[in-house]
């Protein structure tokens, strides 16, 4: 049953996903600095699923790189595009919708 | 930082050698600023390499590859198309089993065991050719998850002409490759049940003989090609059970498989010697007229059948491209 329950809140983690790491790219960040990031909001995401994600992300042009030579180490930098900004308000706007309604459903559950 | 090395020439290893330089330079550095970080010793070291997961399973986050021969996107239809192969084949078999103890003169407990064995040795090919049809496909398939923000939103134009699930459709599906794997069957598996029946009678007894009319001689070097030609055949009724009716993708991918089946099968035709010499003498023999009409038929229908499958082929690149505009 543990096993169950956890491959359903890896499947509801999942879909918002790609919001929580757009929601942090306002500004430029790198990789480790964007795990900290949403560490630091309790937002857990392992650097084997961030890594690859950024990379996809900047291919579909959703985010934007740069590579900066930082203490002589070379350092890929990612931001969000304006292709990334419009998917990441829809993605918003679309998630509390939802949320509204699943609070809704649940609410009457409740009492 | 040895294994740091290590693990992500592994996980480099896995992707195609135009992403590798770039992956590597970008993986090493991430870690590293990992490594930065947590204390540094080898075991924590080992602990990120840990936490990355397996090298294998690293890179296939970097392709967005899903492990799955074949996936939920096909399943469906690949059931289908097992199952329409494997009653085809039963089918096939029973018939040409029937067939084989009517005319055997010698009837014997081994023909009956030989009917199961070889069912299952069918089945098993038709269940590979299937699997990996469609495990091709699979892998070639357009990833579905990728985001494409300028898409059309879906308006009446793009409904079907037919539904998918039209009986005439399903039906034409199963019937198509229905044939074409019991054609295979019997070519591979029962050749000689090709052939000219012929039934003489000697004192009152009747006895039955099959002239085969494909030929054994020859038999090694034109198999290949004709089932090359069948397998071409086969993908063409698949592609035509995945795709939806009046899709562009359906016109054009099982017209490029019919295509190539069509240049195949003229190729078999010219340099192949699938057919026994002297089919006509073997019919009738002595009958010069009938001969010279035999052989004149055979290269008309050749011509028909060829114009027939050029026109079939053009009309539907053509649709193809009236519904790409």
């Amino acid at each position: 049953m543990k096993e169950l329950i956890e491959s359903y809140f890896l499947e509801l983690r999942r879909g918002v996903l790609i919001l929580g790491v757009l929601s942090q790219l306002a500004n430029k960040e790198y990789g480790y600095s964007l795990i900290q990031k949403l560490q630091d909001n309790h937002f857990e995401i392992e650097a084997g699923t961030l890594y690859p994600l950024l990379r996809r992300l900047e291919k579909q042009g959703l985010l934007e790189s740069s590579w900066e030579l930082i203490e002589n180490r070379p350092r890929r930098y990612y931001q969000i595009s304006e292709q990334g900004v419009i998917l990441y308000e829809q993605l918003k706007k679309e998630y509390f919708d939802m949320n509204a309604i699943i609070s809704q459903l649940t609410q009457g559950e409740r009492t | 930082m040895k294994n740091v090395e290590i693990y992500v020439s592994e996980v480099v290893k896995y992707l195609p050698r135009q992403l590798r330089d770039e992956v590597k330079t970008e993986l090493l550095s991430q870690i590293m600023d990992m490594v930065e970080e947590s204390e540094g010793d080898e075991k924590a070291v080992n602990a990120i390499l840990e936490s990355m997961g397996s090298p294998k399973t690293l890179a296939d986050r970097y392709l967005n590859k899903e492990k799955s021969l074949i996936g939920p996107r096909y399943y469906d239809t690949y059931m289908m198309i097992v199952k329409i192969v494997m009653f085809a084949l039963a089918i096939a078999f029973s018939v040409t089993f029937a067939i084989k103890l009517i005319f055997s003169d010698n009837f014997t407990f081994w023909m009956i065991l030989e009917y199961p064995m070889s069912l299952l040795n069918a089945a098993i090919m038709g269940f590979a050719y299937v699997t990996i049809i469609f495990a091709f496909i699979e892998r070639n398939q357009v990833k579905t998850d990728d985001i494409d923000l300028n898409q059309k939103p879906w308006t009446i134009v793009d409904l079907p002409k037919e539904s998918i699930d039209s009986p005439t459709h399903r039906f034409e599906n199963i019937f198509e490759i229905g044939q074409v794997t019991i054609l295979m069957f019997v070519i591979n598996f029962q050749p000689q049940l090709i052939g000219i029946y012929s039934s003489i009678v000697n004192q009152g007894e009747t006895t039955w003989t099959v002239t085969p009319l494909l030929n054994e001689i020859t038999r090694g070097s034109w198999i290949i090609w004709v089932n090359a030609w069948l397998i071409m055949l086969l993908i063409s009724g698949v592609i035509k059970a995945i795709f939806r009716l009046g899709k562009k993708q359906r016109l054009l991918y099982s017209s490029l498989f019919e295509f190539i089946a069509l240049v195949i099968f003229m190729f078999i035709v010219i340099t192949q010697k699938v057919i026994v010499d002297n089919v006509a003498g073997l019919i009738a023999p002595g009958n010069a007229s009938f001969e010279q009409l035999v052989n004149r038929g055979s290269l008309v229908l050749l011509i028909v059948i060829l114009t027939l499958s050029l026109f079939e082929i053009i009309r539907k690149v053509l649709k193809a491209i009236k519904l790409t505009t």
